[in-house]
């Protein structure tokens, strides 16, 4: 793994070496975490965790991502951002995440065409900037109901500064292929139901459905003054999963953020709406999440209230789990924070298939510990 | 009489002026390109323009910003008392709007030599540089004593 990130590492600095200092800006970020758990119940959870209390050192949510940005006039950039995962399915191999154009009509209005990346909830499009937040890992009770990374197509920014009030407004619209995690009991009803013939999903830890997202269209929008910001954001999207068309997907939330004082507060609540034939995959959900956080010097302990639970329309498949988390976050330097979380998990069983964002059945709470470095470079 | 009250005033302006340099050198200095015609830079303007959250003057020209790089005494003078944010804090703020492509953060340059020579020749430039290195070639538009 560590053979691959440097020979690609090393490929693209000798690629674009001749003409980086002038032209091209190459940053990036990386998050490296290992987990482990109390559970003994041979049940995995929703971020890749390994079960029976293994410390996890190559979790899905490690990473590192390449930016390379360059202005081809002063009217228009381009940005591609290459990144790598951990994990047993992803083997830090380097994919493109993003690639866009971005065409400024004036010093507020700009259009990206392109992969962008899609503003789906409140940090969905920095969520593998862990530097940029205060957590070890997002709240898995509202980030793992969007399993969409991005939208091949057009997104459309505003942004203004007007007496020290920041107003930002974006549109997009577009597609994307995109893969999801499962869960197991998912994947057998899903087999069952379309009686998938030939191979049928078998679930191993690194089950992944895919999907293809289109005609999807959303907005983003937030205010922002003296250290608070408020976001509200939705989109609507056509599913095409499991063999079927055009199945209905719906995703809305609202937050804020306040970085105040020493204090820090994120707040978050999403609704997830889905049509008939997502049900069982991603059946309508509510989640939210409430951090509060107090920086002392390069301290900030933070704790973290959050829940998943059933959406409009009630479903035996729907995730339910509570969750409360005490972390830490501390900088190491300006360019790189250490963080640790402990994180217990009420999952609330149905049916004895599964328990909240957990594989399988589970009865018991589950302490779940964190340990992340994130750096920026 | 009024030849010698002229004399005078402008006696008083030049000692003034000797008066300034020696704090002027001293600090911190913030300088624009000499086509800059923007006034009233306050340190809240400043900071805003140094937050990208202020992209042009008031003529509708394009502000340019430069940095100097992070642990040169200048730099730490001119966000501790300007911009009024720890590095940790605006690493995090331009980690935000870099990595989601919202905005970039101010071009860096290695020294003030390098800052005063850019500003100098780059339309709409501002930057800031410690007081002894100042010379004709840019405007000062505002004192960090």
């Amino acid at each position: 793994m560590k053979i691959r990130v440097t020979n690609l590492l090393a490929g693209a600095l000798v690629l674009f070496s001749p003409i980086s200092y002038a032209e091209i800006d190459i940053s990036g970020y990386a998050s490296f975490k290992a987990i482990a758990n109390s559970n003994d119940q041979k049940v995995s959870y929703y971020n890749g965790l390994g079960p029976e209390g293994e410390v996890n050192t190559d979790s899905r949510e490690s990473n590192i991502g390449i930016q390379f940005s360059t202005d081809i006039s002063s009217k228009m950039d381009m940005t591609v951002v290459m990144s790598a995962r951990g994990g047993p399915a992803q083997k830090y191999n380097f994919e493109t995440e993003w690639a866009y154009a971005n065409y400024k009509f004036n010093d507020d209005v700009s259009l990206r065409i392109g992969k962008v990346k899609g503003p789906f909830y409140m940090v969905s499009d920095y969520k593998d900037v862990g530097y940029a937040y205060p957590w070890a890992s997002v709240p898995d009770e509202v980030y793992s109901t969007n399993p969409i990374r991005s939208v091949n197509g057009l997104d459309l920014v505003y942004q203004k500064t007007i007496n020290d009030v920041t107003y930002l407004g974006e549109l997009y619209y577009g597609n994307g292929t995109n893969s999801s995690y499962m869960l197991p009991t998912a994947v057998n009803d899903i087999n069952t139901a379309f009686s998938l013939t030939g191979t049928p999903f078998a679930y191993t830890a690194t089950s992944k459905v895919d999907f293809k997202t289109h005609d999807m269209i959303g907005f983003n929008a937030s205010v922002a003054f003296e250290g608070m910001s408020f976001r509200i954001g939705y989109f609507d999207t056509k599913v095409d999963a499991f063999g079927q068309k055009d199945l209905d997907g719906s995703f809305g939330g609202i937050g804020m953020t306040i970085d105040k004082n020493n204090f820090v507060v994120y707040a978050e609540y999403i609704v997830r709406d889905t049509g008939p034939g997502l049900e069982m995959a991603f059946p309508d959900a509510k989640a939210g999440y409430l951090t509060l956080g107090y920086r002392m010097g390069d301290f900030l302990p933070y704790i973290t209230g959050a829940a998943i639970g059933e959406g409009a329309d009630k479903s035996i498949y729907a995730p339910k789990q509570t969750s409360t988390t005490l972390g830490l976050r501390y900088e190491m330097d300006d360019a790189a924070a250490f963080k640790i979380e402990a994180k217990n998990i009420k999952p609330d069983s149905y049916g004895g298939n599964a328990g909240g964002l957990f594989d399988g059945p589970i009865t018991e709470d589950v302490t779940i510990v964190s340990v992340a470095i994130d750096v920026l470079f | 009489m009024k030849k010698l009250f002229k004399l005078f005033t402008l006696s008083l302006v030049i000692s003034s002026l000797y008066l300034v340099a020696p704090i002027a050198n001293a600090g911190v200095a913030v300088i624009t390109h000499p086509g800059v015609k923007e006034i009233g830079l306050s340190k809240n303007k400043l900071a805003q323009i140094y937050l990208g959250k202020i992209k042009n003057y008031s003529n509708g020209k394009t502000i340019q910003p430069v940095d100097l790089p992070k642990g040169n005494p200048a730099q730490k003078k001119f966000y501790k008392s300007v911009v009024q944010k720890s590095d940790a804090a605006v690493k995090r703020y331009w980690s935000k709007l870099k990595f989601t492509g919202k905005g970039k953060p101010p071009k860096e340059l290695g020294s003030a030599r390098e800052v005063i020579q850019w500003v100098a020749n780059t339309e709409g430039a501002i930057g800031y540089i410690d007081g002894k290195y100042l010379n004709k070639s840019v405007k000062v538009v505002l004192i960090l004593p």
